[in-house]
């Protein structure tokens, strides 16, 4: 549905985005994720037409919309998109009616045709009791609703979403991720989706395309690139991460046995010996109590738990190491009491350090 | 408290009610409150149907030179403020320059330029083989052409903001729903500006209404008569008659009803404009509109419009002042040029006196002016308890819909008839003119202590500190910089001010404003515009003072003002 290539886009000296490649597929959510400043809001305008990027080309569908080298660049009114910004852009002097029937008033649609689009756009986002209201009297919520319906109205192949939530409270943030979601399945969108919020990303995404400094870092499915992920960066963005330095003291079959300070683990990997790798696993990949002739059981103090209702936030150290486990909150370890746990080797992934000259 | 009430009943009050003492009293042969009540003054004057004639009059110069002045100020506002149009600063300067050329001399130099003899423009029309244009400057066209001109800027200046808060994101939003960039600045951006359009439109409706500067110059020569002007001429009557202070002031009562009438339209209006900026609380970068291949037409055509705004007038005005006899200019016309306006301006023995005159009226003005309103900003924000709060902030509000001249001509009344001595000396002019600039200092002061936090005041009283120690230590030095703002502002428009000093003043209290009215009546135009040049560079340096001690001296603190 969008191809992006050799896309580039600078603003004076200062280079946002630097040869981004990317690929969504029809019928499905590519995320943009990455923390502020990495470009990932840029992209998108660029995708809307509201910024004009410097080299590269996009396309929607079979339509080249934009490219440097030929000189093409369609207007944002001619790429047939829909969009919802971070501060929704309600516009306060129209009612809510208005507002959503307004893409259809720029498409000269029938009048009859536009009441009918316009109820059962509100009607599919929850607001048609409110079509009367003026925009400028509702709830952060609601207009985040009408800016919604709004962008899917025009019935477009793709719509675009910066941020949508982040101005939501925590628990209607959840509510609008499922009711996304499902209004996405139920007209067959392609949504490009620009987030900061990891956990966001992971929830809705098919695809997860994440940025830094105006690069693409790592595209993947969202459980790969949780738990597989290829760049030490993803690992640390998408969610609490254990990471450890150790040494390679053996090669034993398909796996490194790795010494680290909380004791030996094994990777699946080949590594020769004496490398200094650094070790990662995610707290839900430790299998605590560990049936014996399971080979490296790890024993570790536990030293700060932290309650947080659904569980137990667990710190375990050793020297000046430290590693973060998830338990269920049944189970009530003491500070100073020690735990035994393992790491399955295909579970362990090892980054190398760059190399250093 | 009550000596702040008081005081405000005497400046504000007692004038307005000497107006209606006179409405009721008074007519060419009784002084006011020499005879009983009638309401003969009232039908003399509104009754008339010459009264209705200049009624329409007024109404139809407001209209088209509020019309011409928003219409310029709204496109420079939305190219400064919303696209990328190039030299963004220098048009920004550009726009603003004529705010130093007071309303009188900007009409003496249109009068130069536009004559139906000898007029600058008329000449070169003719010139490049027109045959010679038949509008005249002196024609209800003229008027509205000069006024709306003049109103540019100072439109520009009180809109300019309204453009800069829009959210870029609700253009944008218009673009993804499908609509091109002229639909979206139509369906959204105009829109969404006009409840500060309007609420713009009526003030300045207000300020045509009541001006003086233009009908004054122009309409002395073109025989049209405003309201204003009326006023002004049924009380200096041609010689030999004696002024109708009844029927003058029946039609100042007329002008200030509407006035209190536009001035309320124009507060709901306001009200509307500032629910509509700005819903989202997050910062958002200003996106401009790319302009793309149109960024050099429009610049040209921002320039083409500065030439009658600002580059004519500024240019007849040196031009003239240094010339004995109207030459059209050329090279060869150079060496005629001339010191002899400059010199017979600052030359003649009473001239010294009159810029002396000019200093001390403008000056304690302001010093007067900024410790009233510093006074009812600090009882008024500070007093939860009790009505008085309000009223006296009520009460110091209302000389914003005074009309100058009906201030003035009140003021005037009223002095003539108390045996206090100040009529006829420059402390009626200074008294009048703290009155009328009362409303807009006190508002600015009053917006500026709100926004002091009230934790500096109770962390001060905590301290152990009475009110007049915590208005002293903590509140003067954070409002230091709104307070010399405000002085400023004083100080340029009362030197601007001309219908209330040419309703004040005696030969003995002859200032800036009334020398410049005086040789116009006397059709003096080399001394004219050569005191028009030296004032005009007094006022930029004046305006340009704040940009000056902000370069000396960096902000220190980020608050208040």
């Amino acid at each position: 549905m969008i191809t992006i290539s050799g896309l580039t886009k600078r603003f004076g000296s200062e280079t946002i985005l630097r040869d981004i490649e990317m690929n969504a597929p029809a019928d499905s959510i590519l995320t943009l994720l990455g923390p502020s400043g990495s470009g990932k809001s840029t992209l998108l305008r660029c995708v809307a037409g509201l910024e004009t990027p410097d080299a590269g080309e996009i396309r929607l569908g079979d339509e080249l919309v934009f490219s440097a080298r030929r000189r093409i660049d369609l207007p944002p009114d001619r790429r047939k998109l829909g969009m919802v910004f971070q501060s929704y852009a309600v516009w306060p002097h129209m009612s809510v009616a208005g507002n959503v029937a307004y893409p259809l008033h720029s498409q000269h649609r029938p009048h009859a045709e536009i009441t009918r689009r316009v109820g059962a756009a509100l009607r599919q986002v929850g607001l048609d009791a409110l079509a009367g209201r003026g925009a400028s009297d509702l709830s952060g919520g609601q207009q985040q609703r009408v800016a919604l319906a709004r962008a899917i109205v025009g019935e477009p192949a793709l719509l675009l979403l910066d941020e949508p939530l982040s101005n939501l409270d925590a628990r209607l943030r959840a509510q609008m991720r499922i009711e996304l979601a499902g209004l996405r399945r139920a007209l067959g969108l392609t949504m490009l989706y620009v987030t900061h919020d990891q956990e966001e990303a992971l929830a809705l995404a098919h695809q997860i395309v994440l940025m830094r400094d105006g690069r693409v870092i790592e595209t993947g499915a969202p459980a790969q690139m949780y738990e597989r992920p290829r760049h030490r960066f993803t690992a640390e963005f998408l969610g609490l991460a254990n990471f450890l330095p150790g040494r390679v003291v053996e090669q034993r079959e398909a796996n490194a046995v790795i010494d680290t300070a909380f004791g030996r683990f094994r990777a699946r990997t080949a590594l020769g010996e004496g490398t200094l790798p650094e070790l990662f696993f995610r707290p839900h990949q430790m299998i605590l109590d560990p049936p014996d002739g399971t080979a490296q059981i790890c024993e570790a103090v536990v030293s700060d738990v932290v309650f947080l209702g659904e569980m137990l936030d667990v710190t375990l150290r050793q020297g000046d190491q430290a590693l973060r486990l998830r338990l269920h909150p049944a189970r009530r370890p003491e500070p100073g009491q020690r735990l035994r746990f393992a790491v399955p080797p295909e579970q362990a992934i090892i980054f190398l350090p760059p190399q250093t000259p | 408290m009550w000596l702040l009430g008081a005081l405000l009943a005497w400046l504000v009050a007692a004038p307005i009610g000497m107006l209606v003492l006179a409405a009721l009293t008074a007519d060419a042969t009784h002084m006011p409150a020499s005879r009983a009540p009638g309401l003969g003054a009232f039908a003399r004057a509104w009754l008339d149907p010459a009264t209705w004639g200049v009624m329409g009059t007024s109404l139809q110069f407001a209209a088209g030179s509020c019309a011409l002045g928003l219409a310029i100020a709204a496109l420079f506002a939305w190219a400064i403020e919303r696209t990328d149009v190039p030299g963004r600063r220098l048009l920004f300067i550009a726009i603003l320059a004529p705010m130093a050329i007071p309303g009188m001399i900007y009409a003496t130099a249109w009068t130069q330029l536009l004559n139906s003899s000898n007029g600058l423009l008329n000449v070169a029309v003719t010139r490049i083989g027109f045959p010679q244009p038949r509008i005249g400057l002196l024609s209800l066209g003229g008027m509205i052409l000069v006024q709306g001109l003049a109103l540019a800027s100072h439109a520009y200046l009180l809109i300019a903001a309204a453009f800069a808060a829009i959210d870029p994101s609700w253009e944008e939003q218009s673009r993804i729903a499908g609509r091109g960039a002229a639909g979206s600045l139509w369906r959204i951006t105009l829109p969404l500006l006009r409840p500060a359009l309007l609420a713009a439109a009526i003030y300045f409706f207000l300020v045509c209404i009541e001006t003086f500067d233009v009908p004054g110059m122009i309409g002395l020569s073109a025989h049209i008569e405003v309201l204003s002007t009326r006023i002004y001429w049924a009380t200096h009557p041609e010689s030999g008659q004696l002024p109708d202070y009844g029927v003058a002031s029946a039609l100042a009562l007329l002008l200030l009803l509407i006035a209190l009438g536009l001035m309320r339209l124009h507060r709901g209006e306001a009200g509307r404009a500032r629910r509509f900026v700005t819903i989202t609380a997050r910062g958002y970068r200003p996106r401009r509109v790319r302009l793309g291949r149109w960024r050099w037409p429009l610049l040209g055509l921002l320039c083409a419009i500065l030439v009658p705004v600002a580059v004519l007038p500024l240019f007849m005005l040196v031009w003239r002042s240094l010339l004995r006899f109207y030459v059209f200019p050329s090279t060869a016309a150079l060496n005629r040029l001339t010191w002899f306006g400059y010199r017979s301006v600052l030359g003649e023995p009473g001239s010294l006196h009159m810029l002396a005159n000019t200093a001390l009226v403008a000056g304690s003005a302001a010093v007067a002016t900024v410790g009233l309103a510093a006074a009812i900003a600090f009882v008024s924000v500070r007093a939860r308890s009790g009505v008085a709060g309000p009223w006296l902030r009520r009460g110091a509000l209302l000389p914003q819909a005074i009309p100058s001249v009906v201030l003035g001509f009140a003021v005037m009344m009223l002095y003539l008839m108390l045996p206090i001595g100040i009529y006829g000396t420059i402390w009626i002019i200074a008294l009048a003119l703290t009155t009328k600039y009362l409303a807009g200092s006190a508002a600015s002061l009053i917006a500026a202590q709100m926004q002091i936090a009230p934790e500096l005041w109770e962390a001060s009283a905590l301290s152990g500190a009475g009110a007049w120690r915590t208005w002293r230590l903590i509140v003067a030095p954070l409002l230091a910089p709104a307070f010399a703002n405000v002085a400023l502002w004083v100080l340029i428009h009362a030197i601007r001010e001309l219908a209330i000093a040419i309703m004040l003043y005696s030969p003995a209290s002859s200032v800036v404003a009334t020398q410049v009215w005086a040789l116009w009546e006397g059709g003096q135009m080399t001394e004219l515009c050569a005191l028009g040049v030296l004032a005009t560079a007094l006022l930029v340096c004046l305006l340009s003072l704040p940009a000056l001690v902000r370069l000396v001296r960096p902000a220190r603190r980020g608050s208040a003002a």
